[in-house]
């Protein structure tokens, strides 16, 4: 026993102030009104439902998707092979262009590029 | 409880009703009354709530928050700027957290007489008094609260009982 457990005892017997229930309440609900406050601001921080996170992940599959079909569709769009044209083509196999689609998708510039023959290719007639 | 979780409000909610009873007698050391301790506990852990801090030691942390806080009150309540420690906090924090209002005349004169003891304390001394026994702080933690090396502060502790012994003895004499 050392010669200042005497004096630490009293201390510790000394009882001492302790706040009043009103005020611990009023400190809990400031606290938990602050809690509410930063989660409102903070909403990316919260936690959604399963639901929610599926919906969106299904939502951006399927703008995906069209995007991608609507481009695909634009590149189909060649000129059917003419008749009779057989032997031209024959002779002009290595006729092929390089065609590049530059166009807006989705605020941005999208460039889709395909390589095409152009052997059954004929001068379009304006006359 | 993870540390993740006392970033919500409830959690630290939670642990202010775990430890009402030293952070209000630390802050009624720090504070010299019940309304300005309330406000600085209050003020300091919707600060923790709002800045939705981690942390691994929750009571040193906050002692330590209580601890700057009211010295930052006390520097601002200032009509000009100058350096305020733990000394200032002397004139104003005393031993108000120490209960006198007791029905027992015989229990409510030791604790005079330890009120009176403790104010007599140099105000350092003090605090180290409060944060070890009233605070129910380990060494460790106190040293990471007032930022010393251990050593000091159980030499402060030593240093302090003796001082307190010798305090109330002659107060008893006093009396007697």
């Amino acid at each position: 026993m050392s010669a200042n457990d005497d004096i630490e005892n009293l201390l510790a017997e000394t009882p001492t102030r302790t706040m009043p229930d009103d005020d611990r309440r009023r400190i809990s609900d400031a606290i938990r009104a602050a809690d509410g406050g930063r989660q409102r601001r903070r909403w990316w921080s919260r936690t959604i439902p399963a639901w929610q996170a599926a919906a969106a992940c299904l939502a951006v599959c399927l703008i995906t998707w069209s995007a991608a079909r609507l481009r695909d569709g634009l590149s189909d769009h060649r000129p059917p092979p003419m008749p009779n044209a057989a032997d031209k083509n024959e002779q002009a196999k290595d006729l092929t262009a390089f065609v590049s689609i530059d166009r807006p998708l989705f605020g941005r510039r999208h460039r889709s590029a395909y390589r095409t023959s152009i052997a059954n290719w004929q001068p379009i007639n304006t006359n | 409880m993870s540390r993740h979780d006392r970033t919500r409000g409830s959690r630290w909610a939670d642990f202010l009703d775990e430890n009402h009873p030293r952070l209000t007698a630390y802050a009624l050391a720090l504070t010299g009354n019940m309304d300005d301790a309330r406000d600085l506990i209050q003020d300091v852990l919707v600060r923790l709530v709002e800045q939705a801090r981690t942390v691994r030691d929750e009571v040193p942390f906050v002692m330590r928050c209580l601890r700057n806080l009211a010295i930052d009150r006390r520097r601002a309540a200032r009509t000009r700027p100058t350096h305020t420690g733990v000394d200032d906090l002397a004139a104003c924090g005393a031993a108000a957290f120490i209960d006198t209002n007791l029905t027992d005349p015989a229990r409510r004169a030791s604790a005079d007489r330890v009120k009176q003891a403790l104010e007599c304390l140099p105000s350092d001394r003090r605090e180290v008094i409060v944060l070890k026994i009233y605070a129910n702080l380990t060494f460790r933690d106190i040293a990471t609260i007032l930022d010393r090396p251990i050593g000091t502060v159980t030499s402060t502790y030593a240093r302090g009982l003796d001082e307190l012994r010798a305090i109330y003895i002659r107060e008893l004499k006093h009396v007697c």
